[in-house]
């Protein structure tokens, strides 16, 4: 495991290099036959992409486990580079020389290079010798993990086929391949923007096709392809189960292409492979923690990988436990693996339905641990942000007096909104926050409290809100004006307006405006009121900001008047609307379902822009998440009508009832 | 050599004194909070009570190392409850007085508008108190008697008095809590090292009106002991204390209230040890 550590630590550390990784080469001789052949020496310029959920490396280039086993293409003789030229004992050449007889695999005779063979046919040959020769348990669950790896990340061999065989239907399959990472490419942008954790592009580019091939948006003549390329992209990914029910269901299919069935044999039987070196290195890692070949952390990280890869075979239950494992050897469990280990159980925990008190106890100890880290200066931050990702409400009893009494701007500054995202079954936080909103001793934490109490829509707040109004300090005050504006009741108006002829901040402006207040837009006389406007409506009032002479504030106010006649008397919603057009749906806060009709429309629009905030504020607006548009630069104009068009769809189907 | 017979005397001392920040190592998986705490308890020599609301609630933790005060804190925010350090006892979660959540719900479900300009927070208290019937006690600790109270300046529409006590308490870095079936308003810092609820409930639902004019508190107390069935010992410097201390008093109050504003306000503590109530001095 230490090789593994240090491959993957080699990628990490080349990482900037940013170039392709090629093999260097070197003569060697067979210490079986003595037959001279040219090997790899070993890599040269690593550069990592990545590390999958079974900690198989990635890299830019070609792959070193492809080189990492040397066989002899005359006797068959395989072992790892580093020990291939070792003693080897009379008794295990003579097996060699008789279980391994020439001709047995048709890619193996003298004078093909190493690189022609498959990596996994080494890898096998390399396991059989291991095994004659009594290795350790920890070498061959190394073999075994390695040819796994190997397996899968060669599985674009199985692929390459198609080409050879019909270059036309290889040409549309990519063609669907690239469709499909604009598609993840824009619903990633989305999905970040909403919180979701599903960024990962191969899983994303099946889940996005099967989307796809659900709503009907797939042409019938590509229903084939679109099915074999979300198959083939969760054989890349490893899940392979699903992979192989996929490409069998393929099979079944009459309507399929000759040329489409003989890869997707080849990918059939790939599978088997994989899964047979999966349960190989299970077996023999289960051996070798028994033998206590691994101490320490090797212990954590293999025990972690026994639960991935009994995940990967279909072992659920197996999996679950030894994953718990891994996360209850806190003492022994670098934290990179620990995420990686809690990754893993987010992604597919809740598919297995965890007992309560198995989650209890998974509980416990994630918050035990962010609480050990909140006591560590160096790890407060992460642990407040741990904390907030597992939203348990016991953290609110730690996290209450860092926020109350505590010093550190930092925690002053983020853990309001922090508290204001966890579980308030009894009120406790929103009092807190609403105390600290006008009792709190630093101006920046009352602000944040503010904030977070608007973000909370805790009702009992107001009179809070009114209070910090006279709040010494500005940014306190202009808070406490927009959250008194969000709450959007009218019955604020009088104190905003009383606020207002004492001390007129744009905060105060704004609120007044987004409650319809529209009779100050029309008297508004500063130029302070400009920019308020201006940052409602999301108008460029001052020519790209130029604002260094007197005379670029007087053309701003022209604008503005202009403005002020055309769209004074209309109706405060539609400049949300024309926000919307001109800056995005963040800035314009739309809460009104007969903004639903007019966002549809913007997923026509030319503008990338408009088009992306249209359908993200379409998802905010109803909690739907039907279809989105493409982004300019890719193909599929069509795309952005059919999406248009099934909101409409959707739209004509719910007016009645969101209208209500 | 005295000296020496001393030193050696605090030295053996020493090893019996709670040691509060001895490493604590556990791992234990689905184990109730009472075995966690006694273990902890055994390891760094320090007492611990648990309440037997969360006495069997079952956590799973990973201390290695951790100081015993920190490693209490943790299981007290795993158990979801509270820690507080009473006399060298650490306390986890707090024994439930049966009046708290009645004195809440009133707070919470009468409603007030203010209209205030310039009125004493005392003032204020007190028409919060008559409109709700619950004592609102103002911790002369935290607000001097001897100064001028704070004046108050502020207009709302009708609101909980639970969050018209928070509005007006908040912005003079006050705070408040259900205490002794009474709201106690105070700083947080003396709210924190102000004693619980001590008296047994026999004692705390008599209510008394006790009228005094510039009596020693040592005096009320031998007044109230000779009214109830209560003994009251008193330790050296506590009543040393008593004897000198004048005050006036005028409260109509359950006994344990009336106790709360006579001696724990005043820097006195109360515990209740067998059937008798020890007055001490706050360190």
């Amino acid at each position: 495991m230490r090789r593994l550590a240090f491959i993957m630590l080699t990628l990490a550390a080349l990482s900037p290099l940013a170039t392709a990784s090629f093999p260097a080469w070197e003569d060697t001789e067979c210490p079986v036959c003595g037959f001279e052949f040219e090997a790899a020496a070993g890599m040269v310029s690593y550069t990592s992409a990545g590390v999958e959920a079974d900690l198989c490396p990635h890299v830019l280039g070609a792959h070193p486990l492809g080189y990492r086993i040397w066989t002899c293409p005359r006797c068959r003789y395989s072992r790892q580079g580093e020990s291939f030229r070792e003693k080897v004992s009379e008794g295990l050449k003579e097996r060699t020389r008789m279980e391994l007889p020439a001709g047995e695999e048709t890619e193996i005779r003298p004078g093909v290079r190493q690189d022609e063979i498959p990596a996994w046919r080494k890898y096998a040959l390399a396991i059989r010798i291991a095994s004659w020769r009594a290795a350790s348990t920890g070498e061959m669950a190394a073999l075994y993990l390695e040819a796994s790896w190997i397996t899968r990340v060669q599985c674009w061999l199985d692929h390459a086929r198609l080409r050879d065989i019909d270059e036309g239907l290889d040409d549309r399959i990519d063609d669907i391949s690239y469709r499909g990472e604009d598609l993840v490419w824009d619903a990633t942008r989305l999905s970040e923007l909403h919180g979701s954790s599903d960024s990962r592009t191969l899983e994303g580019i099946a889940a996005i096709w099967e989307a796809h091939l659900a709503a009907g948006l797939v042409p019938a003549d590509e229903h084939l392809l679109v099915r074999y390329e979300i198959a083939y992209a969760r054989r890349r990914i490893g899940e392979n189960l699903r992979a192989r029910e996929d490409f069998r269901a393929l099979l079944r299919d009459d309507a399929l292409p000759p040329a489409l069935k003989v890869v997707i044999d080849a990918h059939i039987r790939s599978i088997a492979r994989e899964r047979g070196f999966q349960s190989g290195a299970v077996a023999w890692m289960r051996r070798a923690l028994d033998d206590g070949v691994y101490v320490g952390i090797d212990r954590a990280i293999h025990t972690y990988l026994i639960a991935e890869l009994t995940r990967r075979i279909g072992n659920a239950t197996d999996a679950e436990a030894a994953l718990i494992r891994v996360l209850q050897e806190e003492d022994e469990t670098p934290s990179w693996l620990v995420s990686m280990a809690e990754g893993w159980f987010e992604r597919v925990g809740s598919r297995y339905r965890l007992s309560p008190s198995r989650r209890q106890v998974l509980r416990d100890l994630q918050l035990g641990r962010a609480l050990a880290a909140l006591d560590d200066d160096e790890d407060a931050r992460d642990a407040v942000h741990e904390i907030e990702r597992l939203r348990d409400p016991r953290a609110a009893r730690a996290l209450l007096p860092l926020f109350e009494e505590g010093d550190e701007p930092y925690f002053t500054e983020y853990l309001p909104m922090t508290l204001s995202k966890l579980p308030d079954a009894d009120g406790t936080i929103a009092r807190a926050l609403r105390r600290a909103a006008v009792g709190h001793r630093i101006s920046e934490a009352r602000m944040r409290a503010i904030h977070a109490l608007a973000a909370m829509g805790d009702v009992r707040s107001r009179p809070f809100f009114e209070l910090a109004l006279s709040d010494d300090d500005a940014s306190v005050r202009r808070a406490a004006a927009d959250a008194l504006g969000d709450m959007g009741d009218p019955a604020v108006l009088g104190v905003l307006r009383d606020e207002w002829r004492k001390c007129p901040t744009r905060g105060v402006m704004v609120a007044l405006v987004s409650l319809g207040a529209r009779d100050l837009v029309n008297n508004a006389l500063t130029f302070r009121d400009v920019v308020s406007v201006s940052r409602m409506t999301c108008t460029d009032f001052w020519d790209s900001g130029r604002l260094y002479e007197k005379a670029d504030v007087a053309k701003a106010r022209a604008r503005f008047d202009a403005w002020r006649r055309e769209n004074g008397a209309s109706d405060p919603t539609k400049w949300r609307l024309d926000g919307l057009r001109r800056a995005g749906y963040e800035v314009v806060d739309l809460k009104d379902a007969a903004a639903i009709p007019v966002l549809i429309e913007a997923l026509e629009d030319a503008s990338d822009s408009i088009r992306f905030n249209a359908a993200a504020a379409l998802r905010d607006l109803t909690g739907e998440y039907i279809a989105w548009p493409t982004l300019s630069g890719r193909p599929g104009a069509r795309d952005r009508r059919e999406a248009a068009d099934l909101w409409r769809a959707w739209w004509t189907a719910n007016r009645e009832k969101l209208e209500r | 050599m005295r000296c020496l017979l001393m030193a050696v005397v605090l030295f053996l001392a020493a090893g019996a004194v709670a040691r509060p920040t001895s490493p604590v190592s556990l791992h234990l998986d689905e184990t109730p909070v009472s075995v966690l705490a006694r273990m902890i308890a055994r390891s760094a020599e320090v007492d611990v009570r648990v309440d037997a609301r969360v006495a069997e609630r079952r956590l799973s933790v990973r201390f290695k190392d951790v100081p015993a005060d920190k490693a209490l804190r943790r299981l007290a925010i795993l158990a979801d409850t509270t820690l507080r350090l009473e006399h060298g006892v650490y306390r986890l979660g707090e024994p439930l007085d049966p009046r708290t959540p009645l004195v809440r719900k009133r707070l919470d479900e009468t409603k007030a508008a203010l209209a205030l300009e310039g009125d004493l927070l005392p003032e204020v208290l007190e028409f919060l108190g008559n409109l709700t019937g619950v004592v609102i006690v103002l911790d002369p600790g935290a607000m001097p008697l001897d100064k001028a109270p704070p004046g108050l300046t502020l207009k709302t529409s009708a609101l909980p008095v639970s969050d018209a006590l928070d509005l007006i308490t908040a912005p003079l870095g006050l705070t408040w809590e259900v205490r002794w079936g009474a709201v106690m308003v105070s700083t947080p810092a003396r709210l924190r090292i102000l004693q619980r609820r001590v008296l047994p409930d026999s004692v705390a639902s008599r209510v008394l009106e006790l009228t005094f004019e510039n009596q020693t508190v040592a005096r009320i107390v031998g007044f109230l002991e000779e009214v109830t069935d209560l003994e009251v010992r008193w330790e050296k410097k506590a009543l040393a204390r008593a004897a000198k201390t004048s005050i006036d008093h005028r409260r109509n109050a359950s006994l344990d209230l009336q106790l709360v504003e006579l001696l724990i306000l005043r820097g006195y503590t109360l515990r209740i040890v067998g059937h008798s109530l020890v007055v001490g001095v706050e360190r």
